[in-house]
């Protein structure tokens, strides 16, 4: 059969076992099988489903994704998240705007400890939007924030996203870790003027709270050793080759677990919880990491990835124009896909393209996460604001998407900044990131 | 009596994930202290990973904790979003049939690798990741069962940490 064809058709069952509700990573790894199978044959295709479980499962690269996710959800269970709020409500609540200023500063704080775009989201929606509703703030503009804010949770390191995709075009993950800091930072004070520009025009939607003394605002500081101990231990420790990024995550979830035993805000039921929480959490990635694995075996096979490869580099637009195609096709494909799969799937694709066309694999990294931002929070499919609002059940998805707009339109100047000057993202892992 | 022993294996299937962290860290921290490691830790972790994600996938499965699209399944009413959750079990039940069939031939037909310092041998844990493999299938047709019955438990809403 023709090759093409067997690849679109292979694409096409895709998406229509993933429309009719399959799991992701079986509608990939189905259609994987099937697609090898009729290109190779039934027996060949079937070593292969025994083979690549095995293989992506016990590959020890892959940990460090369980680890990150322990990591956060030990660091959220030891109360980090709301000690970062309640700092931020100290010092800036009593300003417009303030709680919401303060629910970005811990949203950059709680990502800086955890890897995870909706994990933030979800923490931040439990720990922050009770507080400004209860303040009198817009809950549908509240929302929109806090998942806009929960993005910070994979541009900031550690991210998960970053090391899928330092993983798959075997970029150095540490580096890549670095290029997201700065990124962050902009997106934070980006968030922030939106907030002041809403605090100024709309003052009743963002009402100031009471005043904290001096000394109820440094005796919110003292709470924060932990969230900096454990950014620094893991950030330090990869910038000094203490250990890898790999380790290092593995040092991120047990330092989590001890920060929150030593504190005494860790208790046996609640760190089981939380294992089987990472759990089932990790299992569900892992799933669509070992779908992606076999579908990109079917793909290989079928020469699709080296043609789409050439294609794109050979389009007479540029290499600007290229990125500029390849940017609008992830911002339709993560308004209707889960932005893993997105990943998984196109990676394997634009990355070689990109370098072929002289871009730098580090910043294209930078690149893919704000892709993965607009995934996020754009309609239909936003999973952040499909998670506040499984949270705040009363406020209307359409308002919370509403709500995410002005966060999208300094989002979209924050990718023409990236991608303007390349050195926002690498002028610091270029300085330190060895 | 199904959800209690399903419970303590994802006890057990979580804690080996803790392990993994454990060793890593303790690795880490041996290797520094006293200038060695722990012996296969490297081995064990790659193994305690593979076991307890395999086991997870299987109890991802029957939970229906699975990431999912749910754009169709959200638009219809009870009835059809039965029928659409038996048939993506039922899919996902032909993907995992033939995976736990393979992954059992190939572990059978191992040869006596062992790990680099114990000298453990390896099939023992494959065995072990193989026998989730096989319950991820018995736990999809499990609740194929349940949801025709409509006792089926229900993912929606479960936690996502991932992107």
């Amino acid at each position: 059969m023709d090759r093409d064809l067997v690849a679109l058709l292979g694409f096409v069952l895709m998406f229509l076992l993933m429309a009719l509700r399959v799991p992701i990573g079986v509608a990939m790894g189905l259609s994987g099988i099937l697609g090898f199978a009729a290109l190779s044959g039934m027996g060949p295709a079937l070593r292969l489903l025994g083979q690549v479980p095995l293989s992506v499962l016990s590959d020890y690269n892959l940990s460090i994704i369980p680890m990150f996710i322990l990591m956060g959800a030990f660091s959220a269970g030891a109360g980090m998240s709301r000690e970062l709020f309640a700092a931020g409500t100290a010092w800036l609540g009593h300003r417009r705007g303030g709680l919401a200023l303060a629910t970005i500063t811990a949203c950059g704080g709680f990502a800086a400890i955890n890897g995870s775009s909706v994990a933030t989201a979800a923490t931040m929606s439990q720990v922050a939007l009770p507080e400004m509703r209860k303040a009198g703030y817009d809950p549908g503009l509240s929302a929109g924030l806090i998942a806009a804010g929960g993005t910070l949770g994979i541009m900031i390191p550690p991210s998960v996203i970053f090391v899928l995709y330092g993983i798959m075009t075997e970029t150095d993950i540490k580096q890549l870790f670095f290029a997201g800091v700065v990124p962050g930072i902009i997106a934070m004070l980006f968030y922030s003027t939106v907030i002041l520009f809403f605090a100024w025009r709309r003052p009743a939607t963002m009402p100031s709270g009471r005043i904290h003394s001096w000394r109820e605002r440094f005796a919110t500081l003292k709470n924060l050793w932990a969230t900096l101990l454990l950014f620094l231990v893991v950030l330090g420790g990869m910038y000094l080759g203490v250990f890898t990024a790999t380790e290092a995550a593995g040092v991120g979830a047990m330092g989590a677990l001890v920060i929150g035993l030593v504190r005494g805000q860790l208790h046996v039921n609640q760190i089981k919880e939380t294992l089987v929480g990472s759990l089932r959490v990790s299992a569900a990635i892992l799933t669509i990491v070992l779908g992606a694995y076999l579908f990109g075996y079917f793909l290989t096979i079928t020469q699709f990835t080296q043609n789409s490869i050439e294609f794109l580099v050979h389009l007479p637009v540029g290499a600007y124009g290229v990125l500029a195609l390849i940017m609008v096709g992830y911002l339709i494909l993560g308004a209707v896909m889960d932005e893993l799969a997105m990943i998984l799937l196109t990676v394997p694709i634009v990355f070689p393209a990109m370098m072929q066309l002289g871009f730098d694999p580090v910043w294209f990294g930078v690149i893919i996460v704000m892709a993965v931002t607009f995934g996020m929070i754009c309609p239909p499919v936003g999973m952040n604001v499909f998670v506040i609002n499984s949270i705040a059940t009363d406020i209307p998805l359409t308002r919370i998407y509403r709500g995410t707009f002005p966060f999208i339109a300094v989002d979209l100047v924050r990718l023409f900044l990236l991608c303007a000057f390349p050195m926002l993202s690498l002028w610091l892992p270029r300085t330190i990131g060895g | 009596m199904l959800n209690r022993i399903l419970a303590f294996t994802e006890s057990v299937a979580a804690l080996f994930l803790l392990l993994v962290a454990a060793l890593t860290f303790f690795n880490v921290c041996v290797r520094y202290l006293f200038h060695t490691q722990i012996p296969d830790w490297f081995d064990l972790s790659k193994q305690l990973q593979a076991i307890a994600i395999m086991w997870g996938i299987a109890l991802a499965t029957y939970r229906g904790t699975h990431i999912c699209v749910d754009i169709l399944w959200e638009h219809c009413a009870g009835a059809w979003r039965r029928r659409i959750d038996i048939f993506a079990t039922a899919v996902t039940l032909l993907l995992l049939a033939p995976m736990a069939w393979m992954i059992f031939v190939i572990v059978a037909n191992m040869g006596s690798e062992v790990t680099s310092d114990l000298r453990l041998q390896l099939r023992y844990f494959y065995a072990i990741a193989a026998l989730g493999a096989v319950a991820a299938a018995l736990l999809a047709v499990k609740r194929i069962m349940e949801l025709y019955a409509q006792r089926a438990p229900d993912g929606v809403g479960t936690e996502r940490l991932d992107g």
